[in-house]
């Protein structure tokens, strides 16, 4: 993010001297509330004794329950609308519905992690679900590596478990706490760099507001509507189709609830950026989304490849058309199980999701790429591996995305899908992955 | 002779006709300004509408539909989340054409649907048809999101019987005419403010994140009361205490209480059909409770404690005895006497539209 104006950043991590590449040097660094002495000299033997997966599983439950224990704190209402997941309802437990995956996205997008302390977790939780999902014969030949095992408890020591108080950071807490305390005057330096801002911090953004709206009342829902429609007609004609349903449906939702002030003032925003197009006409699109949502916790789960044919048969078989609030979503889900992991494919899901792919319209992959793509993190992140990025350059061929994007606005998509028509680019490919990713507010590196 | 007789018709007054249309006329025309609504005919349609649905019954029973007026279907489609429509028929912009929408749809506008009427411009032609929004007890009808939480942006007239011989005509700038057909003096406070304000104090004591959907969910169950032409009488209870005091036991005690704010609790947290059928049914119950003779006991945490309570006033209270009105207006103010002690307010409903809370 080099240069950009950002709204808030993620805490610093726990400074680890490069030099310490053991447990034992690593550990000491580990806070005494969150990891006992009793954990770390056991973990320190397990390690002696070369158990490096144990190890490192163990370190990792330690690290992500604690994450979400503090993420269960901002409140069920307020996670599952920074998700984006209608399907947790206010009784659910945190615990028990976010997935790690998620709980890493959530703390990054919070500034409870930095954005170099999520992309280290990621790598350590992909590490550790690949070797977590092997069938006995194989792990016994292919074992987790000393190194492997160090990155991952230095991942999760330096970014959690070496922090006194793992916490949202303070700039964003002042500017949540100043939506609901205060109305922003549209020309106040924080809407300035929230407009000046990556489209991370625009998205966050608008969940926040949605999330307050839904779940306050009095003098902080009318603070939150008077932010919401300052904030919402300036950032309107930046946010893509996913954010844009979601505004839709938040409007939906308050209407069902009968909460009439919040409906009010959604319509109110709604009007004023025109955009009833986005409220959703039925509940269908919430069958089609809950599915697509248990395909992304299938694939960012452990055991994957086992877990993805289940939902994604469920998926393929709910209907040949897919609602246009769910679509996005579905199409993440289905590009997710195609294009698999850097370990692989699911080879019983990927038919499933291949007869979703093929059943949409060129209308509508014109309006995945033009409007979705750009935000897609989950799929763009997955375009930086060589061995996804060959799979993606197949799927570009056979759905002949080529010609499609030929009308699409944004440069950067139509050059993704330009370069993309045969597998002779791969490092163009990644250099347009990568200024799409910075361009979101993420940090890439590979 | 013929003189005489060319005399005697000079000197008989002349036969005058007095119709309603001319008042309505000139009140409406400043009301469609203020809502910003042009056009002669729409004035003329509203006027003919007004008048159809005062009177209007179906196998000699009274019918209480809503109707609204607007211009563009989809545009107010789209603003009503998980809506419906279903269209009946299409006809000439005249009164025949009224009449004939108000015959097809009346009987069907009931459960949550309302008529609506659509002025196809380039055609001089009206569809008419039936629509309704929501998805549970608790959604927000048409009609509310229309109106009560209006915008001018989308420019449409609400038309409904709030009670048996008024009707109101209401914008979705906000502005509103009551036109009374009764004999009865005009009453002095719209009587779906009043029934707002009562709703407000019953859910005082309940929970703030329930709060506004149990004041949304009596409001709509009141209006309904209202428009039925039945009258009623509630008291809201000041304290929460288990027992109900010993003024108001003479009734049917409902054991345990009927408790609103938790199944509307119920319904939001878990948004299941079980929850909503539930609290269909509680509205159905609680309905009928109010329409009983007698007085329907609120508790303050907006639950259902007591209802056919018949107090007996003490004769102490010679003033309150002699007061004009029925045994309901008189039972009225005597709760009004006894608001600040055991009851926080008390609520009246009359058969002829009037509505009258006091407390607080």
């Amino acid at each position: 993010m080099g240069g950009q104006i950002i709204l808030w950043e993620g805490n610093t991590p726990a400074s680890i001297p490069a030099s310490a590449t053991s447990p034992e040097k690593i550990l000491p660094f580990a806070n005494s509330r969150q990891l006992s002495k009793r954990d770390c000299s056991q973990v320190i033997n397990a390690f002696k004794n070369q158990s490096y997966e144990m190890v490192s599983t163990f370190i990792w439950s330690k690290a992500i329950s604690s994450l979400k224990a503090q993420l269960s704190k901002l409140g069920t209402g307020f996670i599952a609308e920074m998700l984006d997941r209608a399907d947790i309802d206010e009784g659910a437990s945190i615990t028990e519905v976010l997935t790690d995956y998620d709980a890493l996205r959530l703390a990054y997008e919070l500034g409870v992690i930095t954005s170099t302390g999520y992309l280290r977790l990621k790598h350590a939780f992909e590490k550790i679900a690949h070797f977590g999902q092997l069938p006995p014969e194989e792990a016994d030949e292919v074992q987790m590596s000393e190194d492997e095992a160090v990155g991952v408890i230095r991942a999760c020591v330096e970014n959690i478990l070496g922090q006194n108080k793992i916490d949202a950071a303070v700039d964003f807490k002042k500017f949540r706490d100043h939506l609901e305390s205060a109305v922003f005057e549209q020309d106040a330096s924080d809407i300035k760099l929230l407009v000046n801002s990556p489209y991370f911090f625009k998205r966050a953004s608008t969940r926040i507001v949605l999330a307050m709206i839904k779940s306050s009342t009095g003098a902080q829902l009318d603070n939150a509507l008077g932010n919401a429609n300052v904030i919402m007609p300036l950032l309107w004609p930046e946010l893509l189709a996913p954010e844009r349903f979601q505004v839709g449906r938040a409007y939906s939702e308050v209407v069902a609830d009968g909460k009439a002030q919040a409906a009010s003032g959604l319509k109110i925003i709604l009007l004023k950026v025109k955009g009833f197009d986005y409220v959703p006409e039925d509940l269908r699109s919430r069958s089609f989304s809950s599915i697509a949502r248990k395909v992304l916790e299938a694939h960012e789960g452990f055991n994957n490849f086992h877990n993805e044919p289940g939902p994604m048969k469920a998926l393929a078989e709910m209907g040949s058309v897919i609602p246009r609030p769910a679509f996005p979503l579905c199409m993440t889900a289905s590009l997710c199980v195609r294009l698999g992991n850097v370990y692989g494919v699911s080879f019983a899901a990927r038919p499933h999701a291949n007869s979703v792919l093929k059943r949409v319209s060129k209308e509508r992959w014109l309006f995945y790429l033009d409007s979705c793509l750009r935000a897609d993190d989950r799929i763009l992140e997955k375009l930086i591996s060589d061995t996804i990025y060959a799979r993606w350059v197949s799927l570009v061929q056979e759905f002949e995305l080529g010609s499609v994007a030929e009308d699409v606005k944004d440069r950067h998509v139509r050059e993704l899908i330009q370069e993309s028509k045969d597998a002779s680019k791969p490092v163009r490919v990644r250099q347009i992955v990568t200024r799409m990713l910075m361009k979101n507010g993420y940090k890439v590196s590979y | 002779m013929r003189h005489k007789h060319q005399e005697s018709q000079a000197e008989r007054p002349m036969s005058q006709s007095v119709s309603i249309r001319n008042d309505l006329g000139k009140s409406l025309g400043p009301f469609l300004r203020k809502e910003k609504i042009v056009g002669r005919k729409t004035k003329d349609v509203l006027i003919s509408v007004v008048c159809q649905l005062v009177h209007h019954k179906e196998e000699g029973q009274q019918l209480f539909p809503e109707i609204l007026l607007f211009d563009d279907l989809t545009s107010i489609l789209k603003s009503l989340p998980n809506s419906e429509h279903v269209v009946v028929g299409v006809g000439p912009m005249v009164p025949e054409s009224l009449t004939l929408a108000l015959k097809r749809c009346a009987p069907l506008a009931q459960w949550g649907w309302s008529i609506y009427l659509t002025r196809m411009r380039e055609e001089e032609k009206v569809e008419y048809g039936l629509l309704r929004c929501g998805l549970t007890a608790l959604s927000l009808s048409a009609s509310e999101l229309l109106f009560h939480e209006g915008h001018g942006a989308l420019p449409a007239i609400l038309i409904s019987h709030v009670s048996q011989s008024t009707i109101q005509v209401s914008g979705a700038h906000g502005n509103s005419l009551r036109i009374h057909f009764g004999a009865v003096e005009e009453p002095r406070d719209d009587p779906v403010k009043v029934i707002k304000r009562f709703c407000a104090s019953v859910v005082r004591g309940v929970p703030i994140e329930v709060r506004e959907p149990v004041s949304n969910f009596y409001s709509r169950l009141l209006s309904a009361v209202l428009r039925s032409g039945h009258g009623c009488l509630v008291a809201v209870l000041s304290r929460k205490k288990a027992g109900v005091s010993q003024l108001l036991k003479d009734g049917v005690v409902i054991n345990p209480a009927l408790d609103v704010a938790s199944k509307v609790s119920s319904l939001l947290r878990y948004k299941s059909c079980e929850y909503d059928t539930t609290l269909r049914a509680a509205a159905a119950l609680i309905r009928g409770m109010l329409i009983s003779d007698g007085i329907t006991v609120f508790g303050p945490d907006g639950s259902v404690r007591v209802y056919n309570v018949f107090v007996k006033i003490p004769k102490r209270l010679d003033a309150i005895a002699g007061k004009p009105g029925g045994a309901r207006r008189r039972a009225f103010e005597f709760l009004c006497s006894r608001v600040g002690r055991e009851l926080k307010g008390s609520l009246i409903i009359s058969q002829d539209g009037h509505a009258d809370f006091r407390g607080v």
